[in-house]
């Protein structure tokens, strides 16, 4: 992956978050380079959530700094990083039920739509070209995804496959240049896993996003991640290339397992 | 024939955005147009146009509860105090000062606006039930502020307010009133209906149905609610106003708690989130009470232990059971079912 360069899109400086007594995360430094698609991996509770939660704002870290693009956001509120270009697909889903497909993508890309409440209420001049230049736009989320056939559907009745695709496609339409996937193949299917991890792909390989990929199944993590990063009881235990990390004993013993 | 036949498709996006899809959804808004602008006011008499300028009225409060409730999703029981707060302005300038209906109508949308976003304000911290008792509070708030108003609103003896008029015209018959109430009620959801599929729309849903997600997303949640409860109680401020204006006298008493209430069963009946569903409600009720009434003495004959006004009640009951019924057996309104027999009408004999 040639595209992976070196210049750091987010930069974690020991990061530290507690809940009560628990310590969620532990000195984290990480450093996340423009173009590469990064995947954390760990057991359960082991703080990938609560990373990505950090990343985006939602969890505010007791102590440490988090730089994107040159500029400290530690202090910048969740809304107002989401304008900045961090994206998320949560776990689970986590969509407008009572909306159509294409108004989930619409409202992905609601800070991109720029018109006043007045126009809003006429629907002439300005709303209309707005809506229809976001449309154009969000049509070819669509298109990319491969869900034309749903789009004037409501979300809430289709099925969690197609779903999920919808939820990477509203976190698409905020043109995002940092994804954050929070298991986006959980509880799917071979199939649906293998479309899934297809569109990653593509679209860390078409559009250039860096793409952060929370993932149990190691399988689709060691094929499409440039790099590694381990965690266990909130610690940073291992970082590599998918190569050293299936090598690394310390990743085995917490996570991986041996072979019997 | 409300929607396209298979294999037609839109070429421009401006195409598929479209309200008119297929000539004969224009025809049948030409046919609504006739029905209420030329046929009503030929056929009907002064009874029926009373009756059809309250639900004319009430269309207008509903499109700002259904905004707030159907499609923001906070739930308000303090509609008609933003009702009140509109005809009782609408009646102070016009009685004190003597303005004439044009700036009594505008200032009383204002006025109640500004309420709206005082009540809003708390929406920072607080969802769901807790919002509800807030709007339940402000109700009560307003109820003392009117019956101890001293001479600005009369206390219980309530105030007078003029007839509109407009242009020289003065809107003193039931009929006058009823074309500028239904003008008003066509344009108040018309407004309505634009918001609804506007970027404002969108994010008043996404607010409703998943809050969290929508500030991951970048939406500015707190200014959405504000700005869903200030659009609230400025159609209710007008609906207010009107309510004055054509009563020609209200008192506190109009403005009863239980009324907020109906409103939400309204909203219920006709489908949570959807314009037409909402007019239903208000159209549907309105109908109940109706059939109530005219009923009343035959079942008071027959069933002789009953009286009449205890019959009369029955209105209440009946609408009860209606709510009670559509949230069991379609919590999702009539409309949905409306749109359910449509789209198997489309699709048959298929079965998808």
């Amino acid at each position: 992956m040639e595209k992976t360069s070196q210049t750091e899109l987010l930069q974690l400086k020991s990061l530290n978050l507690s809940f009560g007594g628990v310590s969620a995360l532990n000195q984290i430094d990480l450093s996340i380079y423009e173009g590469e698609l990064l995947a954390l991996i760990g057991p359960n509770g082991a703080g990938k959530t609560c990373l990505l939660n950090c990343i985006n704002g939602f969890y505010k870290p007791d102590t440490g700094q988090i730089k994107y693009k040159g500029r400290d956001i530690t202090s910048v509120p969740l809304r107002n990083r989401a304008h900045l270009g961090i994206a998320r697909v949560f776990q689970g889903i986590q969509l407008y039920e009572g909306l159509s497909t294409l108004d989930n993508l619409l409202a992905g890309a609601h800070f991109f739509i720029d018109y006043n409440i007045l126009s809003a209420f006429l629907y002439v001049g300005k709303a209309k070209r707005e809506e229809i230049r976001q449309r154009r736009k969000v049509e070819e989320i669509i298109d990319f995804l491969e869900i034309e056939h749903v789009r004037k559907k409501r979300v809430g009745e289709l099925p969690y496959g197609l779903q999920k695709r919808i939820d990477l496609g509203r976190a698409m339409a905020m043109s995002p240049d940092l994804l954050l996937l929070d298991e986006p193949m959980a509880g799917m299917n071979l199939e649906e896993k293998e479309d899934m991890a297809r569109f990653i792909l593509d679209i860390h390989e078409e559009w250039g996003t860096t793409i952060v990929l929370v993932e149990h199944d190691m399988g689709v993590v060691m094929d499409v991640a440039d790099r590694l990063v381990v965690f266990d009881f909130g610690q940073k235990i291992a970082e590599g290339t998918p190569d050293e990390i299936s090598k690394n004993p310390k990743v085995i013993g917490a996570y991986l397992g041996v072979e019997v | 024939m409300l929607k396209k036949p298979c294999g037609t498709f839109d070429e421009t996006y401006a195409q598929d955005m479209s309200v008119i899809r297929t000539p004969y959804r224009g025809g049948l808004l030409i046919l609504l147009f006739l029905f209420l602008f030329v046929i009503t006011p030929l056929i009907a008499d002064n009874y029926a146009l009373g009756v059809m300028n309250l639900i004319g009225i009430s269309v207008i409060a509903m499109m700002g509860l259904n905004i707030l409730t159907g499609y923001c999703g906070q739930i308000s029981i303090g509609h008609v105090a933003f009702i009140a707060v509109g005809a009782y302005t609408s009646s102070i300038l016009s009685q004190h000062l003597g303005w004439p209906f044009w700036a009594t109508f505008p200032s009383a949308i204002l006025v109640s606006g500004l309420m709206g976003m005082v009540i809003g304000l708390p929406t920072l911290r607080i969802k769901g039930f807790y919002i509800a008792i807030s709007t339940l509070a402000f109700h009560y708030i307003i109820v003392w502020a009117i019956l101890h108003g001293g001479d600005l609103t009369k206390g219980v003896w309530g105030l007078p307010c003029e007839f509109p008029e407009l242009f020289g015209i003065s809107f003193n018959t039931e009929k006058k009133m009823y074309y500028l109430i239904m003008i008003l009620a066509v344009i108040g959801t018309v407004l309505a209906f634009n918001l609804v599929r506007s970027k404002f729309g969108r994010g008043f849903v996404a607010v409703r149905d998943n809050d969290i997600a929508a500030e991951f997303m970048g939406l500015n949640i707190f200014r959405l609610k504000s700005i869903a409860f200030i659009i609230c109680a400025m159609y209710a401020g007008a609906a207010g106003s009107l309510y004055a204006h054509y009563l020609g006298m209200i008192t506190v008493e109009q403005f009863p708690l239980i009324d907020s209430i109906w409103y939400l069963g309204f909203l219920i009946v006709g489908g949570l989130g959807s314009i037409s569903g909402a007019i239903f409600g208000v159209v549907f009720y309105r109908l109940i009470a109706q059939i109530v009434l005219f009923a009343a003495p035959m079942i008071s004959e027959a069933l002789p232990f009953l009286s009449v006004s205890g019959v009369a009640g029955f209105t209440q009951m009946l609408f009860g059971l209606v709510i009670i019924l559509f949230l069991v057996l379609e919590p999702r309104g009539a409309i949905h079912r409306w749109q359910l027999t449509l789209t198997s009408f489309r699709l048959w004999p298929f079965p998808y």
